[in-house]
């Protein structure tokens, strides 16, 4: 099953940041609460089918 | 906060990060740091019910900024896959990850080097069995990228390039290839099965290549990985390394994966034991050309 998009998703305790494309992936940047960063990257075709 | 020192007698840094003496160790699976955080479960790493591909900032890190970087790269949420059994258009957008992150990372001005890599089975030190991977930004040149820069200098070239000639010419250790990608064992090999996994075109790294050739990386990989656990009929332990170019523009590079498998039968393990550590000489059991054989047969079953 595809994965929901980030902004559909629990991001609880995170901080949800910008969208961005690179090449067939599109990017979700969130700091954590701790201040580590984290990068989703989720598939344009699959976000389209989701 | 990790520290260097300098290693006179070697020539080499030595890193030293103590907090990770007490980093995660084998917690079972219900406590998976790498599993999405699903309703009602306890809270992991990824905050997310469910997810394709994640990177984060390791919590017990090697290096970290401003002397480097140390992530975690999470390839599925699925706590019981492995890269070799990725779906295929999983494993074609991982190395998009993968060049995302070398681009990104080896921008910043304290990151001389990118190191992507896999340490798969507890053989080789693996601390939690959910697929995942790692990279390490480094704030210098290790000592293996050097050498290659070194083989370069020697060989008046691109060493990678000249070897890879010298292998398809021979041909008898090749074990898989494609278009775009050859995967051999090497002729000095110093470990029973081990592979390279080389662009056939010169690229010094992942951003230099065509989507093409990223989903035929991401192809021979996979099909390397497949084999390797049908040797021996178990999953088998590797350590899975990107080579690129630095990063901080001293020397070229040429992209290729090699793989170090400590297996050299089912049961018995290759051991860096005195000689390999004291002297620097491998004492191998097993010939590149016997290993090479075994595995391209392995590999071949499923393209048969």
């Amino acid at each position: 099953m595809p994965a929901p998009p980030p902004s559909q998703a629990d991001a609880a305790g995170a901080r949800e940041g910008e969208e961005e494309h690179y090449g067939p992936l599109v990017l979700t940047r969130i700091v954590k609460e701790d201040g580590r960063s984290l990068i989703r990257f989720d598939r344009v075709d699959e976000r389209e089918r989701a | 906060m990790s520290s260097l020192r300098y290693n006179e007698l070697r020539d080499e840094e030595v890193a030293y990060a103590v907090h990770r003496q007490d980093r995660t160790f084998l917690p079972p699976e219900d406590h998976c740091p790498l599993d999405p955080t699903r309703p009602g479960g306890p809270a992991t790493e990824i905050p997310y019910p469910s997810f394709e591909i994640v990177v984060f900032d390791n919590l017990f890190p090697s290096f970290e900024a401003p002397m480097g970087a140390a992530e975690v790269v999470v390839y599925t949420d699925d706590h019981h896959g492995s890269f070799g059994g990725l779906d295929p258009a999983r494993a074609e957008a991982l190395m998009w990850v993968w060049r995302q992150r070398y681009e990104e990372l080896g921008a910043r001005p304290d990151v001389d080097y990118v190191l992507i890599f896999e340490n798969r089975g507890v053989e080789v030190g693996t601390t939690l069995h959910h697929p995942h991977g790692q990279i390490y930004a480094f704030p210098f040149l290790p000592p293996v990228p050097a050498l290659e820069l070194a083989a370069d200098a020697r060989l008046g070239g691109c060493a990678p390039c000249a070897l890879l000639e010298r292998e398809l010419a021979e041909g008898s250790r090749i074990v898989h290839s494609s278009d775009d990608v050859v995967a051999y064992v090497p002729f000095a090999a110093r470990w029973p099965y081990e592979t390279h996994v080389v662009m056939r075109e010169h690229r010094p790294s992942l951003v230099a290549c065509t989507p093409g050739e990223l989903a035929s990386l991401a192809g021979a990989l996979q099909a390397v990985t497949r084999g390797f656990d049908r040797l021996f009929h178990r999953p088998f332990p590797y350590m899975m390394v990107v080579h690129q170019a630095p990063t901080s523009g001293v020397g070229s590079g040429h992209l290729h994966v090699e793989f170090y498998p400590p297996l050299r039968t089912a049961t018995k393990l290759k051991y860096l034991a005195g000689c390999e550590q004291g002297a620097g000489t491998f004492i191998m059991d097993v010939l590149p050309e016997d290993s090479a054989a075994a595995l391209a047969e392995a590999i071949a079953v499923e393209h048969a």
